[in-house]
């Protein structure tokens, strides 16, 4: 469901983890190479030619990326897409500013201002895509990531994505609505080590409303049984009033050896 | 998906793309367009799905027209209308209601989940609906008979799971006009039941009902003659699951099944009298007419005690499912039992099953996949005497079923090193779920961080995880570890872990595929439950009874944004019955709940739930 992908760095431990399917990166492969040319027709190879998987279409694009440790040989030529695009801004971010983004948005959407554009973050071995991001968002971003990633704060991106960002889910009818604003956390966690993390836990929230020790507040709360369980419970011990003293506690020194004997259907 | 499919769909790209494959540019479809469209459809998986759905526009719409089953996890999170409008071909859907935690009764029950609304946009909408199954909502007569009339003869299957609010007269409808129902599933259904006719109708009108299984409901007019009639007529069915019903009346209808392979529910009468000489005999004979068909594999009975266990011991080495849940059995009947059934995948019992109990399973069920083990009788009376599960049962069971996917448990007693031995031997763990009882005042091994840590690290398929435990059961630093070490999880549950907020914000750094988070009795903040929110970058569902409360709720604040629910259920007064049956009032502490939804807020919020609203906190 995160927008975060992790390509292609990642590839490789998806198959140890099945559950992000090579099949929903490559999906996102394609959708990108769509983006970028317009449609998977400007690759033009043959049918049954050389090329023989999605990965090896679109595998050069990440490859003009950062880290790239398990980039497929890339077969077709004419599928080598153009990188002007791509502004590298530091030696391992690269932001793509992309206005064909229209494809994967719904009819029903209404449509926004004309300055909101994809954002995809390339950090990292990661891809982040966001919606429909303001050509303002962007400016500040950028300018924040030019002064370095020690500066970088939590409280900076979070306060900007989450307040300014147009609404996300909107354009996607059916769909739950990308974390975006926690994707771009995700962005800044990568930036910082822990202790600035902790000193921007203290700067952007006063540390006095966070409980900095444990609190015996609720936990007096029992531990809940199942209603099905507990609807047994009392079932069972109607039948044991029912019945007068429980059997078991007559039976227990008789004890399982020779109640196994007792229940013999052999006998 | 699977290797071979996408093989086939990375061929079909290659050869697609000399035509228009993208939908972009904007030209020609045509040929290729229907290539798409034959291929797409085998993509099943939901997360394949909507990764296809992103591709482009033309994509998208292959995939809203072929679409076939929707699960809603919650029902307030889009709205019946934009289902249809987005996926009109559904022909299944799953919707869910309530919280989780309605299972503990811990929610209101008027909280809410009706399915009005979605079944009037089935009517409507939806042709082709032949499966639909409803968790924890509120389903009413008028639903179901709106279903029977409109969908009666598409309908195939329809689970009620754990629903509440039909009476056996919706039932009637259903049974009917739903000719081609193949399975009415509704274990667990509060019903009202007026008389027991909706069986004997639904055994008049199908001969092709496969499941039947109203397990766990009171319903008691239940004639064992309708169920022989349905056992008759429907030559395909396989399972069975019902209410109380003296199993010794059930002789027919396991004599009429032949493919029957489930059955579970039915009871024992009491033995006669007092215990004494003769007694068990006596109790099997009465049950000694009883032949299980010669398919039956899946079993659950309910009442089960020692005296009637031989009659389960003839089938004894082909189940593959037990369910000892509702059984008498105390710790040596489960010993009995278990060493029988060599080939079990499945046990469901209490911790009455002990750790003795555990041991003789870890040796004899070699094939064990999935294992549930509830909380029992808190008093240690009856039999559950000897039912206490501790590290002890958990290192047998770690070493002996080295195919565990499912493991819930309530313990009595843990340590580390039982959590560390699940780590290294249970590689096939997909789902977790421990509970450390508050009945010992005295733990072996506290806190359980390094414990935790392995689990979590050699434990690399977990998928879900809970863990529930006391104050002082886990640090800021073994919170922290839950987060970095659970990359895949994406349903949590913790309970009483944590010393503090910097233990939350330090786990929500983590856990990226969290989508549902539930919290209990942790002493977190307001604000730092807010902040973990936006950070855990999955987040979609956040449920928590037990924190640190603002007053009003203004420091949940922080974690408004579009699209995102807040409700509160302020806390509440609750009579329930104590152990001897007296009425008592317990404090039920307040609610957060928080959801991502496209449908705005709900607007049937029942007098015990408050939405969150950031409007009434302006002049602040």
């Amino acid at each position: 469901m995160s927008s975060s992908r992790n390509f292609p760095d990642g590839r490789r431990r998806e198959k140890a983890a099945p559950e992000k399917t090579n099949f929903a990166q490559t999906c996102n492969l394609v959708s990108r190479y769509i983006k970028e040319k317009g449609s998977l027709r400007d690759l033009n190879f043959e049918i049954g030619g050389k090329v023989e998987s999605l990965e090896d279409l679109v595998s050069v694009k990440p490859a003009a990326s950062a880290s790239t440790t398990n980039v497929l040989p890339n077969k077709g030529k004419s599928a080598q897409p153009s990188s002007e695009k791509h502004t590298s801004l530091r030696s391992s971010i690269i932001i793509v500013e992309d206005d064909s983004n229209e494809a994967s948005t719904s009819r029903e959407e209404t449509r926004k201002v004309a300055k909101n554009a994809q954002l995809t973050i390339f950090y990292s071995g990661k891809v982040l895509v966001f919606d429909d991001y303001s050509v303002d968002n962007i400016r500040e971003l950028v300018s924040v990531a030019k002064k370095g990633s020690s500066k970088m704060s939590y409280g900076i991106l979070s306060t900007n994505t989450l307040q300014q960002k147009p609404n996300p889910g909107s354009l996607r009818e059916g769909l739950p609505p990308r974390p975006q604003a926690g994707n771009s956390l995700n962005i800044c966690k990568e930036k910082i080590n822990s202790t600035a993390d902790r000193d921007v836990a203290s700067t952007s929230i006063s540390n006095e409303q966070l409980s900095t020790q444990s609190d015996a507040n609720g936990s007096d709360l029992p531990i809940a049984r199942r209603s099905s369980v507990h609807r047994f419970m009392e079932k069972r011990k109607e039948r044991a009033v029912m019945r007068g003293p429980y059997q078991n506690q007559e039976q227990r020194p008789t004890s399982s050896s020779k109640g196994d004997q007792q229940f013999d259907l052999n006998t | 998906m699977d290797g071979k499919k996408r093989i086939r769909l990375n061929r079909c790209c290659s050869s697609g793309g000399g035509g228009d494959g993208g939908g972009g540019g904007g030209s020609s479809s045509g040929a290729y367009d229907t290539v798409w469209e034959c291929v797409i459809p085998y993509v099943q998986d939901a997360r394949d799905r909507e990764a296809v759905s992103v591709v482009c526009r033309r994509w998208y719409e292959i995939d809203r027209i072929t679409r076939k089953h929707v699960t809603i996890a919650l029902c307030y999170t889009a709205t019946p209308q934009r289902l249809s409008r987005r996926f009109p071909q559904l022909e299944s859907l799953q919707l869910k209601g309530k919280p989780r935690a309605s299972m503990f009764n811990l929610i209101p029950e008027d909280w809410g989940g009706f399915v009005t609304p979605w079944v009037e946009e089935i009517v409507r909408s939806f042709g082709r609906m032949k499966v639909l199954h409803l968790r924890r909502m509120i389903v009413k007569d008028s639903d179901l008979e709106l279903l029977a009339t409109s969908t009666g003869k598409v309908l195939e299957v329809l689970r009620l799971d754990k629903c509440s609010g039909f009476s056996t007269d919706g039932l009637l409808r259903i049974g009917r006009l739903c000719r081609n129902l193949r399975s009415l599933f509704m274990e667990e259904c509060s019903i009202i039941e007026n008389d027991g006719e909706w069986l004997h109708e639904l055994a008049l009108n199908n001969t092709i009902l496969e499941n039947l299984n109203f397990y766990m409901t009171d319903l008691m007019k239940i004639a064992s003659g309708d169920l022989e009639l349905i056992a008759r007529r429907c030559p395909s069915l396989v399972s069975m699951k019902i209410s109380d019903c003296d199993i010794s009346d059930l002789v027919g209808f396991f004599r009429a099944a032949t493919s029957l392979e489930e059955f579970g529910g039915g009871s024992f009468s009491e033995p006669p009298g007092q215990v004494g000489e003769g007694v068990f005999n006596e109790q099997l004979e009465r049950y000694a007419p009883v032949v299980f068909p010669p398919k039956l594999c899946r079993l659950g009975l309910t009442y089960l005690g020692k005296a009637e266990m031989p009659i389960v011991y003839p089938v004894a080495s082909r189940l593959t499912k037990l369910d000892l849940l509702y059984a008498l059995l105390d710790t040596e009947g489960h010993c009995l039992l278990l060493q029988r059934c060599p080939n079990l995948e499945i046990l469901e019992t209490r911790n009455v099953i002990g750790d003795r109990g555990l041991e003789v399973l870890a040796q004899s069920c070699k094939s064990m996949k999935r294992l549930r083990i509830e909380r029992g009788a808190d008093e240690q009376d009856m039999e559950d005497e000897e039912g206490v599960v501790s590290q002890r049962g958990l290192i047998a069971l770690a070493q002996g079923c080295l195919q565990l996917e499912y493991l819930a448990v309530y313990v009595s007693d843990i340590t580390n090193a039982s959590l560390e031995c699940m780590g290294a031997h249970s590689k096939n763990l997909r789902d977790f779920r421990l509970v450390l009882l508050d009945r010992e005042e005295r733990i072996t091994d506290l806190p359980l961080d390094n414990g935790v840590r392995s689990l979590l690290m050699g434990c690399h398929k977990l998928r879900r995880f809970a863990l529930y435990l006391r104050p002082g059961g886990l640090t800021d630093v073994g919170l922290g570890y839950i987060g970095k070490y659970s990359p895949n999880v994406r349903w949590m549950l913790l309970g009483y872990v944590g010393e503090s907020d910097q233990g939350l914000l330090e786990f929500s750094r983590g856990c990226p595929s969290l989508q549902k988070l539930e919290m209990r009795g942790c002493c977190f903040s307001e604000r730092a439950l807010a902040m973990a929110a936006l950070q855990l970058t999955a987040l979609r569902y956040l449920w928590v009874q037990g924190y640190r409360a603002s007053g009003n709720g203004r420091d949940l604040l922080t974690m408004v944004r579009p699209n995102w629910n807040i409700e509160l259920i302020p806390s509440r007064q609750v009579y329930v019955q104590d152990q001897d049956g007296e009425k008592i009032m317990v404090e039920h502490p307040a609610h957060i709940l928080a959801y991502y939804s496209l449908a705005g807020p709900r607007t049937d919020f029942p007098a015990t739930v408050k939405p969150l609203d950031p409007n009434n906190f302006l002049d602040l």
